[in-house]
């Protein structure tokens, strides 16, 4: 009776310990009787080994606070409305930035939009569409050099004014708000950075518009970062530069996962 | 149970690393797509107990995280099509000097061979699962991780001999059928 063939597939199967004790048996005996098929175990055996130490391993960080569960986030999307109705009574009630902290409320709106985030790209030109005249001139870039897509964006109406409303979402939990607004009398064109339980924010003027942008968990100096990268954009109204998109990259590349809000 | 699960997935990380490699070919690249598959990981409500099965889903996490990414930048559709295409590589028997093989240049030799080859290589050899679990993350037959993985590793052999002819010499003795 003629003997079964053995093919490549059955000596990798064979180096891979994934034959069972008859077959794995067969094929010792004929690796101990044929010089050929030992030398091509040999070979795979070498191949396997090498494969498996090509890789430069790296110590792979996870976000810091990753395991929001779905609940979480049920409960988050069933409290939206009454959030953007929170949001929209302080609106009413005088609230936004012209009065008064507007890092606060941005944080509310990032709490709001980033609970129920859809996977999507916007275009900031869709988003400005929305906006009513006094906001249609506000400045809402392009972040993408930093691997933030824009996945939100909405007006929130109260009687003393509108916001605009920029949600941003990163690969790594990462989500970025920015918030515009008319500016009242007492907003400066200064730039001012706060940071308070794991929420980094900072405000600015540029022109009319009032700015204010957060995030959460995101590492201090790539924030630092990005909000002045769009402070002195929105300056100027220009896209951001290329080097400064470049400097975005490597921040990001260099930073640690975001903390899932 | 937030701990209980990230002590979970902690031992996985290199292996997951090593097989994002080879599917993104960039080491920033393959860092993001681990990150992004350990996120849903981590959020996810439920989750295999027994431990091979768990490690068969962490995988499949990984590999649609890629796919997704791929749809949704819309580019390298080739590369896409190519990681559930069978690699046609008619050289089915070879001879070669195994002295020769060294990780520099099976790292090499790697990043040549077609995105499906590579990623059944990184699935059994690098990432250490067995038939059975690739077969589950691929959604394809045992026996078809069994002849895509000869097929790859035959392909890699041939990128090895193309690096000056002396790492491995193939001699097509006979083609499949012939």
């Amino acid at each position: 009776m003629a003997e079964k063939p053995v093919d490549l597939a059955l000596l990798g199967a064979y180096v891979d310990g994934e034959l069972g004790v008859e077959e794995r048996a067969r094929i010792a005996d004929v690796v101990a009787r044929d010089p050929e098929v030992a030398r091509q175990v040999m070979v795979l055996s070498r191949l396997k080994s090498a494969v498996s130490g090509a890789v430069d391993m790296e110590a792979i960080d996870l976000p810091r606070d990753p395991t929001r569960r779905r609940w979480v986030y049920g409960i988050a999307a069933s409290l939206l409305v009454v959030v953007l109705s929170a949001t929209a009574i302080w609106l009413t009630a005088g609230g936004g930035m012209g009065v008064s902290d507007g890092s606060d409320r941005a944080l509310v709106a990032h709490r709001a939009w980033s609970a129920t985030a859809q996977d999507r790209s916007l275009n900031p030109r869709v988003v400005l569409a929305s906006a009513p005249d006094e906001l249609r001139f506000a400045f809402v870039p392009d972040l993408g050099s930093a691997r933030l897509r824009l996945v939100h964006g909405s007006v929130l109406h109260g009687q003393n004014g509108s916001a605009l409303l920029a949600g941003y979402a990163g690969s790594r939990g990462c989500r970025v708000t920015l918030m515009v607004t008319v500016a009242g009398s007492e907003i400066s064109s200064k730039f001012e950075l706060t940071e308070q339980a794991g929420v980094t924010s900072a405000r600015w003027r540029a022109g009319s518009l009032a700015y204010a942008m957060l995030a959460r968990g995101m590492a201090r100096q790539r924030f630092h970062l990005l909000a002045t990268s769009v402070f002195r954009a929105s300056l100027e109204a220009v896209p951001i530069s290329r080097e400064t998109q470049v400097a975005l990259a490597r921040s990001r590349a260099n930073s640690k996962p975001c903390m899932l809000s | 149970m937030i701990q209980q699960q990230r002590d979970r997935i902690l031992p996985y990380l290199q292996r997951l690393f090593g097989y994002a490699q080879n599917l993104v070919r960039d080491r920033e690249k393959a860092r993001d797509l681990v990150q992004d598959a350990a996120c849903k990981a981590l959020a996810a409500r439920q989750f295999p107990r027994d431990e091979a099965a768990y490690r068969a889903w962490l995988f499949r996490i990984l590999r649609n995280q890629f796919i997704d990414d791929m749809r949704r930048q819309g580019r390298d559709n080739r590369r896409l099509m190519e990681l559930d295409a069978e690699a046609h590589v008619a050289v089915e028997y070879w001879q070669g000097d195994e002295r020769l093989i060294n990780r520099l240049m099976v790292r090499a030799a790697i990043g040549r061979v077609k995105p499906g080859q590579a990623e059944i290589l990184a699935l059994i050899d690098i990432a250490g699962l067995s038939y059975g679990e690739a077969a589950e993350v691929m959604n394809v037959p045992v026996g078809t991780i069994m002849s895509r993985l000869s097929r790859a590793r035959t392909a890699l052999l041939i990128e090895l001999e193309g690096e000056g002819g002396q790492v491995l010499e193939l001699t097509k003795r006979r083609k499949r059928g012939g």
